[in-house]
């Protein structure tokens, strides 16, 4: 076992006062079978009752409403998490159905569908997914800055460009088509910066992780997982609604060390 | 499960009861004061509609007398129309068919739609339009029959109340008349707590007194005019 | 049938229609971009539907109801229906109604669809077939209703003279049903996205004649996972049950469509709670998809062990193989709808297609055979309409009510759209038209 500390925090400035404020949060670690948690915390500001809950993946959510006038919102999430090697085994049946139908942001694309044809080789099941990952890689260059949230797999995929989600979203498009049920991540990994994406692909009864970005195929230690569903839109850390004509700017910060 | 029977009203809906209350209130009334100002124009000199658009604040946007008839009755884009007025009020009240029941709300589409006709049609003479004062009557008369939840008839009330004080200072009434109107909006919100705002309450009740009123004075009818349009919180 | 007392209501049309005008019967539309309201033009020949007829309908109905009811639970907890292979996985969760939020939660009473409206067309050999399913909100009550009790007040005469049952018990229905299964005794809401959507008379009539609060978006809020109503004094009045009229993908912002101004946020989770119940419940979109429809009569056959009393219109899904060569085969007979589209759109004869675009529609079944449904065009029974003063025949559906509360109930009547021109098939409101009463006779 290998222990992290952890610490997240987003600042959100508004730039009038705004009111009302719905907030949904996805930004805790999970606990499963090679990640738990020594302790873990939520600041928040202003401050309101907090609900803890799930999603429908059986992510950990936090969520509530601050009524009341204010001009700033932030939350800090920190910790200890504490992990074993990458890989925890499937928790329902039918998610082996379920993650394999093509999502939103997943469709795929003839380009795309070409591109399997081409990289598949005689490979099959995971060693495919880990083969994928590594040609996704490739053929990718990581720009930030020449996607957004809404990107689809097959976009990024036609201007060979994106950051970690779109790796994501265009690995999990590859395998969903190949028959491998695969699921988007979201979650921190060591060192500075922001949250990073990744995938899990079920091998046999176990979901096993791939990092596209950084070609890693055998996924270990060092990845905190936050969230998991179909794509991106899945898993945001922060949802909200407010009431109030407010442009909002937002500063993220992540420390992920390992003690 | 036996569930309460909720009579709750949201801000929003108290809101336009107020409003359909002051609409319906204003299209009666000007309908009354289009008549008195069409006869007085028999025999003036065919410019007797300017007074007319100087007390609602309204630039002469209409070159001739019949322009003007036309105008005040039908034009949507006048907001000081007939045709607008009922417009708005049905704004309101199509979205508090259960508040009001659907044979209240029935009045005011009614108006509407004999307004529309009447604009189709070109009608000048305005006692064609008897039928749009009378389902108004209808309307409060409805209201006042089917509507059991006080909240609602006296917010209604309040509207309609402010509204006619307004277009009776507008039009220079004498003192008695906006006077009771007022006295009777302070009974209407006896029971509704907070719906005033006291100050600006405070200085109406010291401008409307038989000594102070001025209305000839236009920087003593602007004050309760503003006054008035502010002294509900809604 | 009484003739003379017949030709009584139905020289009666225009009185009735200034009737609905009066009351503000209107639905609203789009067109270019700006909202208009219209009228909804009301014919005045009733669609009479026998007592024997009926009893056929009504049984077939609730077998239908309840199969999908039982389905829609079964999706949402163990899938023996998938599991046992009935239904192929892919379909059940590629289908955009299919709702991973409601995974494991069963709504109060554990009923899904509340208000099912079904819609059915009648060959020329009598034969009901069935349209479509919309489990999530149809519309449409309110109109045969507030006719309903109109003709009756301008016509007594052919009421009294022929045994028509009373079909004024709607909000009856629907209020019984909404106490059912209100969770805490809290007040019951119709939710509606407010002024500005097509069917907003019937949210607001239904409010009235159920006495449920009619909420717009922002008067209903959720706190420590209740659902409340703030009123002008910023009271909060507990609520219990929410009939909605905005759809799931706008029901919560915080777990749906973000970009929503219409919904509530946090219901998801008030709802999770069993803090609320939701009317229809959210998830439905699963059972009325275009695609399951297809296995509607098997589902019938799997819960209830029973045959099919209804049957669907023949139907082909591309997806399976031999479905698939006979619809290539027969394409410019049968009628093909995406689907993926709803409100009579997406819907495409063969028979009125140039070859190209048949050829562009083939086409676009072999690269998407999950997204087609085919259907053999079915020889409609038209119904006599008044053109002026003059019948004609156009074609017809019934949209009919079915109610699951304590028990599931069919409303003994229905709405009767169809279509004013002579050469259309479809008959959505959406699309022109208008509606006629349904009469169903006491014997």
């Amino acid at each position: 076992m290998r222990k992290y500390i952890y610490n997240y925090q987003t600042i959100i400035h508004f730039d009038a006062k705004v009111s009302q404020q719905s907030f949904l949060l996805r930004c805790m670690p999970c606990v499963n079978a090679c990640q738990g948690v020594g302790h873990r915390d939520l600041f928040l500001y202003p401050s309101a009752d907090l609900v803890y809950g799930a999603d429908a993946w059986r992510n950990p959510i936090q969520y509530g409403t601050i009524a009341g006038l204010h001009d700033s919102f932030v939350f800090v999430s920190s910790g200890e998490a504490r992990l074993q090697p990458y890989g925890m085994p499937l928790e329902q049946a039918y998610y082996r159905d379920l993650f394999v139908v093509e999502s939103a942001r997943t469709v795929l694309s003839r380009p795309l569908e070409e591109f399997l044809r081409q990289k598949r080789g005689g490979l099959r099941g995971f060693a495919l997914a880990q083969a994928l990952a590594a040609e996704v890689y490739a053929f990718m260059s990581y720009t930030p800055g020449t996607t957004t949230l809404a990107t689809t797999a097959a976009e990024a995929f036609g201007q060979r460009q994106g950051v970690c989600q779109d790796y994501a979203h265009i690995l999990l498009a590859l395998c969903r088509a190949a028959g491998l049920p695969a699921r988007y991540v979201n979650g921190f990994i060591t060192g500075l910066g922001t949250t990073h994406a990744w995938v899990e692909v079920l091998d046999g009864d176990v979901w096993r992780g791939l990092d596209p970005t950084n070609n890693v195929t055998e996924m270990e230690y060092g990845y905190i997982k936050i969230a998991h569903g179909r794509d991106a839109a899945d898993c945001p850390v922060n949802r909200g609604i407010f009431s109030g004509n407010a442009c909002q700017q937002t500063e993220v910060r992540i420390i992920v060390e390992e003690i | 499960m036996t569930t309460t029977v909720c009579n709750a009203i949201s801000a929003t809906k108290a809101n336009r009861l107020y409003w359909l209350g002051r609409y319906a209130e204003r299209v009666y009334l000007s309908l009354h004061l289009l008549r008195k100002s069409y006869d007085t124009m028999i025999d003036g000199a065919g410019q007797g509609y300017l007074d007319y658009y100087k007390r609602l604040d309204a630039s002469s946007v209409y070159p001739d007398k019949l322009s003007f008839m036309l105008g005040y009755m039908y034009d949507e884009k006048n907001p000081n129309s007939l045709l607008s007025g009922i417009e708005r009020a049905n704004d309101n009240a199509i979205v508090l068919r259960e508040e009001i029941m659907s044979e209240t709300l029935s009045y005011i589409q009614l108006s509407l739609v004999r307004l529309k006709e009447a604009a189709a049609a070109g009608t000048t003479n305005i006692t064609d339009l008897q039928c749009i004062t009378d389902y108004l009557l209808a309307f409060w008369g409805s209201a006042e029959e089917r509507i059991y939840d006080d909240t609602i008839r006296a917010l209604m009330r309040i509207g309609r109340l402010v509204e006619n004080i307004d277009m009776h200072l507008r039009f220079d009434y004498p003192f008695y008349r906006v006077k009771e109107s007022f006295e009777s909006l302070k009974r209407c919100a006896e029971d509704l707590e907070g719906i005033f705002d006291t100050m600006i309450l405070a200085h109406v009740d010291e401008l409307l007194t038989e000594e102070e009123y001025c209305p000839e004075n236009l920087e003593y009818k602007f004050m309760l005019l503003k006054y008035v349009n502010h002294l509900v919180l809604l | 049938m009484k003739e003379v007392f017949m030709d009584k209501l139905i020289e009666s049309r225009d009185t009735v229609n200034r009737w609905l005008e009066r009351f503000g019967v209107r639905f609203g539309i789009y067109k270019n971009g700006t909202f208009k309201e219209q009228l909804f033009p009301f014919d005045s020949i009733p669609r009479v539907i026998s007592a024997a007829d009926w009893a056929v309908l009504e049984k077939g109905l609730i077998q239908r109801v309840d199969a999908l009811n039982r389905f829609l639970y079964d999706v949402y907890h163990d899938k023996h229906i998938i599991r046992d292979g009935v239904i192929p996985a892919e379909f059940v969760y590629s289908s955009k109604g299919y709702t991973p939020e409601c995974e494991g939660i069963t709504p109060p009473q554990g009923i899904y669809s509340h208000i099912s409206g079904i819609d059915l067309v009648q060959a020329k050999d009598g034969g009901w077939y069935i349209l479509e399913d919309n489990l999530r909100i149809p519309s449409g009550a309110s109109y045969p209703m507030i006719a309903r009790t109109i003709t009756r007040k301008v016509s007594p005469e052919t009421f009294q003279e022929n045994n028509v049952v009373d079909s004024r018990n709607y909000c009856e229905l629907l209020k019984a049903m909404m106490d059912h299964v209100n969770v805490n005794g809290g007040a019951n809401v119709i939710l509606t996205p407010g002024r500005y959507n097509s069917a907003f008379f019937e949210h607001s009539y239904l409010a009235e004649k159920t006495g449920a609060l009619l909420a717009f978006p922002g008067d209903l809020v959720v706190e420590h996972d209740q659902v409340v109503y703030r009123d002008m004094y910023n009271e909060r009045h507990l609520v219990g049950c929410i009939y909605r009229r905005v759809s799931d993908e706008y029901l919560d912002p915080m777990a749906f469509e973000p970009s929503s101004l219409l919904g509530v946020p946090h219901l998801m989770q008030a709802y999770k709670k069993g803090n609320v119940a939701l009317v229809n419940a959210l998830g439905n979109g699963v059972a009325d998809d275009k695609g399951i429809y297809y296995f509607v009569p098997k589902m019938i056959e799997y819960y209830l062990h029973e045959t099919p009393i209804l049957h669907n219109a023949p139907t082909y899904l591309p997806y399976f193989p031999a479905d698939y060569q006979y619809i290539l085969d027969n394409l410019e007979r049968l009628v093909i709808k995406d689907v993926s589209e709803a409100g009579g759109y997406g819907v495409v004869f063969g028979r009125d297609l140039t070859p190209e675009k048949l050829e562009e529609l083939k086409r676009l079944i072999v690269e998407e055979p999950r997204r087609w449904i085919a259907q053999e065009v079915i020889d409609f029974k038209d119904l006599e309409i008044l053109e002026g003063d003059e019948r004609v025949e156009r074609k017809a559906d019934l949209r009919a009510f079915v109610i699951s509360g304590a028990t599931t109930e069919v409303w003994r009547s229905g709405l009767t759209r169809f279509s004013r021109n002579p050469d259309s098939f479809v008959v959505n409101s959406s699309q022109g038209g208008g509606f006629k009463d349904t009469w169903v006779m006491k014997e």
